[in-house]
């Protein structure tokens, strides 16, 4: 049993420093991971905390088939998911500014390499689907198998997937003067 | 953005408003679902008691709800049944009951009461009213303000016809040959005789009716115990109100449909009222 599923088991026995240590260990990562969704890191945190709320509500079973963190991102995924069925036209951004530097201060304190963090930008000129599933794969060290519980995707699909994100962002990166083969 | 404290102070006290919204939602819940079963309890109680009324045996009964008076009968499976009956027949369910009176339409003349034969007090009855009436015309017509017409009566015997023709027919003492002996002396008529055999007269007739309508009612007694006894036979439930010499059968559509009685032609069917009963 992980760290994560250790504290929601603490949590779910009455215990709120538990759901305090989750927020603590993966806010961050799932934040930008579902920015990837939604293209805004304000929302992205509204989702991830809407993440955790449904955790502390609903108080879902977890059944340790998987680890917590592809478990509470396949949560925070179908949070997203409903989010944009729901709301479609994302608000636009006004304080540009502060959102701009938010989201450096997150890639800064989460990411710490300055070569990731070049690598996450590139992400950004990817399709989402592209985005997720190498986000997942390069900055959060799932397996293929975790990826497919979280994306609720066959393995098969996840290589796939995953083949062609990595040529789009090695374009991207050739674009742009990185080598991939670096990285 | 947030730090991990104030994200997890948020979302504790989004917990706390979402738990209270929660309970206030199943509290509402409850008193609605309270309130539905105190109505449900309500029907079932109202249901309940109208059904163990003691006045209706079960299930409830159903009764005239005012007195009709004398109604039209029709014929319903070989019985002479009232109108009211017969729509109530049609309005419940098969299964109610009804609480239906029967009770003999004809008499039977020769049925004696004190003695005597009813077809000896509807003679007498009639020889009396006709004799009463009589003598209520001739006071009438004897009165001095009217002396014209006071003249042709005290003429009669001169104007026998005249007579005979008002009367239809002598009745008893009162024909036109004793009349003038009866109530006229040396020309004058004698009202205060005629008026005192007037009180008489009414007097009779009033003790005869009397006598009728208990020769009736003994006469209804004597039948409805034949009926009863037929009930009985039958296994039908039924109710003996001997003071008013009411007989109630509680009988459903098919029982009363099928329900024999000797000389059915004679016997009369009606919905019972409540007040009817003592």
């Amino acid at each position: 049993m992980d760290n994560g599923a250790s504290s929601y088991r603490r949590f779910l026995d009455g215990d709120d420093k538990g759901i305090a240590e989750i927020v603590g260990t993966y806010k961050d990562g799932l934040i930008l991971y579902l920015n990837h969704y939604v293209n805004n890191f304000w929302i992205a945190e509204e989702l991830t905390e809407d993440t955790f709320f449904r955790l502390i509500t609903k108080r879902p079973r977890f059944s340790g088939k998987s680890t917590f963190k592809s478990w509470l991102y396949a949560i925070g995924r179908n949070v997203a998911v409903d989010f944009i069925r729901r709301d479609k036209k994302l608000a636009p951004i006004e304080d540009l500014e502060n959102y701009l530097s938010d989201g450096v201060s997150l890639e800064q304190t989460y990411i710490v390499e300055e070569r990731k963090i070049a690598v996450h930008r590139a992400l950004s000129k990817l399709t989402p689907e592209y985005r997720q599933v190498l986000w997942l794969v390069y900055f959060e060290d799932f397996s293929n198998q975790e990826v497919a519980v979280v994306l609720k995707k066959s393995d098969r699909q996840i290589r796939n997937l995953l083949y062609r994100a990595k040529q789009s962002l090695k374009s991207v990166l050739e674009q742009e003067g990185v080598c991939y083969e670096d990285l | 953005m947030k730090t991990c404290d104030e994200m997890v102070n948020s979302l504790l006290d989004r917990r706390k408003r979402y738990l209270a919204a929660k309970k206030r939602k199943r509290q509402a819940w409850i008193a609605s679902g309270c309130c539905a079963l105190v109505v449900l309890l309500g029907i079932w109680q109202v249901r309940t008691i109208q059904g163990n009324d003691p006045a209706n045996p079960e299930p409830a009964v159903i009764w005239a709800e005012k007195s009709v008076g004398d109604e039209e009968t029709r014929e319903w499976n070989g019985k002479q049944i009232a109108v009211s009956l017969w729509e109530s027949l049609q309005e419940y369910e098969d299964t109610r009951l009804f609480a239906v009176t029967v009770e003999c339409r004809h008499m039977d003349e020769g049925f004696v009461y004190n003695g005597k034969p009813v077809a000896r007090y509807y003679e007498e009855t009639v020889e009396k009213q006709t004799a009463l009436n009589a003598l209520d015309l001739l006071l009438k017509r004897s009165e001095p303000e009217v002396d014209g017409e006071a003249h042709y009566w005290a003429t009669i015997p001169t104007n026998p016809e005249k007579y005979a023709s008002a009367m239809q027919k002598p009745i008893g003492a009162f024909t036109p040959e004793n009349w003038v002996e009866e109530y006229y002396a040396g020309g004058v008529f004698l009202r205060d005789k005629a008026a005192a055999d007037y009180r008489r007269c009414q007097a009779e007739v009033a003790s005869l009716r009397k006598s009728i309508a208990e020769a009736g009612d003994a006469y209804q007694d004597a039948v409805l115990e034949t009926v009863m006894a037929q009930l009985t036979a039958q296994g039908i439930s039924y109710e003996w109100q001997e003071n008013s010499h009411l007989l109630i059968l509680y009988v459903s559509e098919d029982t009363l449909a099928g329900l024999s009685l000797d000389g059915m032609s004679d016997w009369y069917f009606r919905l019972a009222e409540k007040n009817e009963l003592n």
